[in-house]
């Protein structure tokens, strides 16, 4: 029993030791061992537990994510050997609005005259870049998100 | 029952660690590095898009696109943009995609499919305000020195690194020429150049005979990446990102988290 606990001892130092601390190769370690939405919702103070598949809406309000991808996972049918960050955009909205659009949906919605209410989306994007496997730049225009808003 | 556990959780944990990393081709990671940091990669989406581009003549916008890669070089951290460049290679895949790094379609070969005398970017670059003192820069940093081990001044081998890319982007663009080796010249031969011959052989044999530039190309990765590391990683900590993503942090220190949390739960178990 004594010499279980010593060797899980060991065993947590050892991978400290190996530097899987919150460093650069912190990330892909959290990529092997949790699936992309647990990464994203990571960010926030909660981690689920590994082998969940966490559904639910997060918590937190409208702001940017970002997630570590190899190019296969884009699903876009491209492969390469590159991983690239697919930023978006994700949180709740309060219900006041900044945008103009907003304003006049929120007041639309609590009249019962429209569905919906206002959500979090991408007001900027940016381009995602990488060499494929067959060592030809591909450029992925405006595919990730930059900056988030509630409109 | 408890001895069973301990050499198998390692087991998984170094599988799982081995399987992160991407059947260590050392230019793949170099890429990823960039990509992971915001200034690098915006100016690599940057000069990929311009070099990817079309021209209103056809072809590609050389101009801008060697704009955009000078800027890359000049403005991106150069840990990240030079182990771009310089990556240790064992095999032609990963020796190709270094080849590839900065769109030498466009940035380095061209235009015409035969490559000129070296005479002509060499003369272009001695009258170009952009070109002229960084081909002096490199000259003076490069220079091969007898007595020295690897054949650069000492402890200069960095200097010579970030002049060579600092040429980049100018007239006398130099690349790996094949994916079979580490040698690097500018898109050029001395074939036609009639009674400057020996002056054209001496500018080809600053990039194909420079024991200084091989020297420091080879030791990049052992000797010079881990400074330039170092000096990024407490730029880093001394002023902290404004762009930081939310996510990002919390995601860095999440991580140790799926490391800690099997440990914690198998010690239930015992």
């Amino acid at each position: 029993m004594a010499t279980g606990r010593a060797l899980l001892g060991a065993l947590l130092l050892l991978s400290l030791q190996l530097g899987w601390g919150p460093e650069a190769l912190g990330a892909s370690v959290a990529e092997e061992t949790l699936s992309p939405e647990q990464a994203a919702d990571a960010g926030g103070s909660w981690t689920p537990p590994l082998g969940a598949r966490v559904r639910r809406a997060p918590a937190g309000p409208c702001q940017l994510w970002s997630l570590s991808l190899p190019v296969a996972e884009l699903g876009l049918g491209f492969a390469s050997e590159e991983r690239v960050i697919f930023r978006y955009c994700a949180g709740s909205c309060p219900r006041s609005a900044r945008t103009q659009h907003g304003l006049t949906l929120a007041w639309l919605q609590a009249q019962g005259r429209a569905h919906g209410g206002p959500c979090c989306r991408p007001t900027r994007y940016a381009d995602v870049t990488f060499l494929d496997d067959r060592l030809r730049w591909q450029r992925l225009p405006q595919l990730s998100a930059a900056a988030c808003g509630c409109g | 029952m408890a001895h069973c556990w301990g050499p198998a959780l390692l087991l998984l944990l170094l599988l799982l660690k081995s399987a992160s990393w991407a059947g260590g081709n050392r230019c793949v990671d170099a890429a990823e590095a960039c990509t992971e940091d915001a200034r690098c990669q915006q100016l690599r989406a940057e000069y990929v898009a311009q070099c990817l581009s079309r021209a209103a003549r056809g072809g590609c916008p050389r101009t801008r696109c060697r704009r955009a890669l000078r800027r890359f070089f000049a403005r991106g951290p150069p840990a990240l943009t030079l182990a771009l460049l310089f990556c240790p290679c064992a095999g032609p895949s990963c020796a190709e995609r270094r080849r590839q790094t900065f769109v030498p379609t466009c940035a380095f070969s061209g235009p015409g499919a035969e490559p000129p005398s070296c005479l002509v970017p060499l003369d272009t670059c001695e009258q170009s305000r952009v070109c002229r003192p960084r081909l002096l820069a490199f000259q003076a940093s490069c220079a091969p020195v007898p007595r020295a081990l690897d054949g650069c001044p000492r402890d200069q081998g960095v200097r010579c690194l970030r002049a060579y890319a600092g040429l980049v982007g100018t007239a006398v663009t130099p690349n790996y020429v094949d994916n079979a080796s580490a040698r690097v010249a500018p898109w050029c031969d001395c074939g036609a150049s009639g009674n400057r011959r020996e002056e054209c052989e001496a500018f080809r044999g600053l990039f194909t005979r420079n024991r200084c530039l091989d020297g420091a190309i080879q030791d990049f990765d052992s000797v010079w990446s881990p400074v330039l590391q170092r000096q990024l990683d407490s730029h880093r900590d001394a002023k902290p990102s404004l762009m930081q993503v939310p996510s990002a942090e919390g995601m860095l220190e999440g991580s140790l988290l799926p490391v800690v949390l099997p440990v914690l739960a198998l010690q239930d178990l015992l």
